[in-house]
């Protein structure tokens, strides 16, 4: 090759280079585009010089050639199809630059024809057609230039692989892939064949005629498999495509039908939080068309005091890219106001952007109205708390005023009346002595009973606890004391062990201290007592406690009565008391959410239960 | 050397004449000087109104204190006597017919020496009494006056 060739194609060689490795700097894409323009002028100077037939001094600038060089038209000139080449090859690489629509495809189809030109010389020099290699008298381009013209041709056509031409080559699809697998074989194996026609020709294995019509053939072959090879590789990729997409339909389909199944409403909107693609959920219950709800403008349909606050925390999130979550109220169809809550999570692309926004929106009318009930329920709950706190104060403040000031005025009969009886001994009879005791023994027992009256108030006014209290350990203590008290009675105690209830221990003490002692008692004429505690073996889940006495028992017509306050079935002769145990026994037991019953007959004995409900105040 | 006088500050006359005569039962000698509410007993105490010509160093041997009185009531009274060192450490019984928690704690927290419940029986009453008496007029060891400390 012509110097100059050589100068240009490393030239040529450096602008390629600097544009592909081309970063954010402006010095690399300047010299390309220096060197590009050097390669275009020297192509544009060598042709002019042929075609007007001026000596522009450019072909011997670099190095003189010696006389008598071989294929040369004038000395040091390249060939004329070489400089034009040239010329285009330089106009391809300052287009690579350009961002311009058609600059990619233009650079590409010069590639191309640079390429192409290329080509012809090849054959030439294969087919050992010297001739082909250029025209006329003129210089020939060179087999090592028409292979380097070729070499660069295919650097330029693939320098911007990603447009134009290129990129149906270069692409991901199928048909790139397969533009690949042929391409190879589209460029060589005529060639080939051409090449055992002519060898075959001129070795005179077959005629003109005979040669072409084998070529044709073979050609014809040749073509006709590579479609088919074609057709079943793009048949057989399309069919995997067309499974993958009948999946996805079926997923889709599958999620479709169970957004439409849900009463939920499902909104979706872009990324930057327009509602692009219609609610039909949304739309029906507000009345809103496809046009109306698009943009913003399902907002319209929200309460003008929360349309402020909702679109505000709206764009927040689509800035944030944070989860959305607000509660409004929104005019249906009707005009009714609903209250609605709405939530929305973003959806990322692979490369984490937003790609879309995706919601749900949920009536939550009822819920609203039951918190607002509940609230309200729970205000009126406070205040009659502080009503039953002032009404308990008021209980406590009479009990107060009830121990010491009833108490005086008895304190004053029984006292005087003791005076009286010492004091004007000789004075009285028989008769009026006896009346002075009945009035002190009626001023005990009034006693007696105010101080009942008032543990039974007191009781309802305490703090209940609940813990486990241990039943049989309570009822031993109480016998054991009972026993002690009376220790010239022979009295036998059966006592369940192990029974132990939820419940608060003071009371339930005094509820065995009642229902055992009341046993005791009513046993006391009884020449062997027999007292009893324990629990009934029942189906069902609360346990049903007993105290049973063999003593003087009680007739189960008057059975309503007995848990009455102060109401006795025996006279005070018989048996002592104020006829309070039995009401503090089922105060207590009705606190703990339990029942009372007694069962009993006359001179046989009773038998009291009670349950401990499972919850209570 | 204090006198052997028991202060009895009650305003219920019946009270007063019961507790009066289980002393006497009792054979309890001492003085009794009774007053009827919480302003006169402060005024004994304190040598003032009614009282001023009383020796201030006589300071009785028991208070047997009620807790309703009219005017000031049993619990300021025991709280002003215990303020005023002239009187701080005399022995006081609250006798009273109020057996509420309240007012237990509220007297033993004001510093009284013992809390007595005024029982409806007389016989039981007069009882009560004699043990009082017995305790805290013979038994029990004085706190000396505040000339002898």
């Amino acid at each position: 090759m012509k110097v100059n060739t050589a100068a240009a194609f490393i030239l040529a060689g450096v602008a390629l280079a600097l544009f592909l490795k081309a970063g954010s700097g402006v010095w690399k894409p300047t010299i390309s585009k220096v060197c590009a323009g050097l390669v275009t002028f020297v192509g544009l100077l060598t042709l002019l010089e042929y075609l007007l037939g001026w000596d522009l001094f450019i072909d011997q600038i670099l190095f003189k050639e010696p006389a008598g060089a071989v294929d040369t038209f004038s000395l040091g000139r390249m060939a004329p199809n070489t400089a034009m080449n040239f010329l285009l090859l330089g106009s391809a690489l300052l287009l690579l630059h350009s961002e311009t629509r058609h600059a990619c495809s233009i650079s590409q189809l010069l590639a191309l024809i640079v390429g192409l030109v290329a080509w012809l010389p090849i054959f030439g020099y294969l087919y050992q057609m010297k001739p082909m290699a250029g025209f006329g008298p003129y210089t020939l381009m060179a087999f090592h230039t028409a292979l380097t013209f070729v070499f660069l041709s295919i650097g330029v056509f693939m320098a911007r692989a990603d447009r134009a031409f290129a990129s149906v080559i270069a692409g991901q699809h199928w048909g790139s892939v397969m533009a690949r697998q042929v391409l190879p074989a589209a460029l060589i194996l005529p060639p080939v064949l051409g090449w055992f026609r002519l060898e075959g020709q001129r070795a005179g294995w077959f005629g003109v005629e005979m040669g072409l019509a084998l070529m044709t053939v073979i050609h014809c072959v040749l073509l006709v498999a590579l479609i088919f090879w074609s057709a079943w590789s793009l048949n057989r990729g399309d069919a995997d495509r067309q499974r993958a997409r009948d999946v996805l339909l079926e997923s889709e389909e599958r999620y479709r039908s169970l957004v439409e199944a849900s009463s939920q409403i499902v909104w979706t909107t872009n990324a930057q939080g327009q509602v692009v693609r219609p609610v039909p959920a949304w739309q029906d219950i507000t009345g809103q068309k496809d046009d109306e709800v698009m943009g913003s403008g399902w907002s319209e349909a929200l309460h003008p005091e929360d349309k402020k606050r909702v679109l505000d925390s709206w764009s927040e999130a689509v800035k944030a890219k944070s989860h959305y979550e607000v509660e409004f109220r929104a005019r249906r169809r009707d005009g009714v106001y609903r209250s609605f809550q709405a939530r929305g999570v973003p959806v990322l692309t692979s490369d984490g952007e937003i790609r879309e926004w995706v919601g749900t929106c949920s009536d939550i009318t009822e819920r609203k109205e039951a918190e607002n009930e509940i609230r309200t329920l729970h205000g009126k709950l406070q205040q009659r708390i502080v009503e039953l706190g002032s009404i308990n104060k008021e209980l406590e403040a009479f009990s107060y005023s009830v121990s010491h000031d009833l108490r005086a005025p008895l304190r004053s009969i029984d006292g005087f009346s003791q005076a009286l009886l010492e004091d004007c001994e000789e004075k009285l009879d028989a008769t009026g002595k006896s009346h002075l005791h009945r009035v002190r023994s009626a001023t005990r027992h009034m006693g007696q009973l105010i101080d009942d009256l008032l543990n039974l108030a007191r009781l309802s006014r305490v703090e209940m606890g609940r813990e486990r209290v241990d039943l049989s350990a309570l009822a031993a203590g109480i016998a054991a004391e009972l026993q002690k008290a009376g220790p010239e009675r022979p009295a036998e105690f059966i006592l369940a062990e192990g029974l132990t209830e939820l419940g608060d221990a003071r009371l339930l003490k005094i509820v065995l201290e009642n229902l055992l002692g009341n046993a005791w008692k009513f046993t006391a004429k009884c020449p062997r007592a027999r007292v009893e505690f324990g629990a009934l073996e029942t189906a069902g889940s609360e346990t049903v406690y007993y105290v049973r006495d063999n003593g003087a028992g009680f007739n189960m017509a008057y059975a309503s009565k007995l848990f009455g306050a102060f109401q006795r079935l025996h006279s005070s002769d018989e048996f002592p008391g104020t006829g309070i145990g039995l009401a503090t026994v089922q105060q207590i037991i009705r606190r703990h959410g339990g029942r009372t019953w007694a069962e009993g007959e006359v001179g046989k004995g009773a038998t009291f239960y009670f349950t401990l409900g499972a919850t209570y105040e | 050397m204090n006198n052997q006088t028991i202060l009895l500050v009650e305003d219920n006359p019946d009270d007063e004449a019961l507790t009066l005569r289980a002393l006497k039962k009792n054979h309890i000698a001492n003085e009794v000087v009774v007053v009827r509410d919480g302003v006169e007993a402060l005024d004994y105490l304190f040598c003032a109104g009614a009282y001023s010509a009383r020796d201030p160093h006589a300071i009785p041997q028991l208070i047997l204190l009620d807790l309703k009185l009219p005017k000031i009531d049993g619990i300021e009274v025991l709280r002003r006597l215990r303020a005023d060192p002239r009187t701080q450490m005399v022995p006081v019984v609250i006798l009273t017919s109020s057996r509420e928690d309240r007012d237990v704690v509220q007297s033993y927290t004001l510093g009284a020496n013992s809390y007595i419940c005024k029982p409806v029986d007389f016989n039981q009453f007069t009882e009560s009494v004699r043990t009082l008496g017995l305790y805290w007029l013979v038994l029990n060891v004085p706190p000396p006056s505040l000339a002898e400390r």
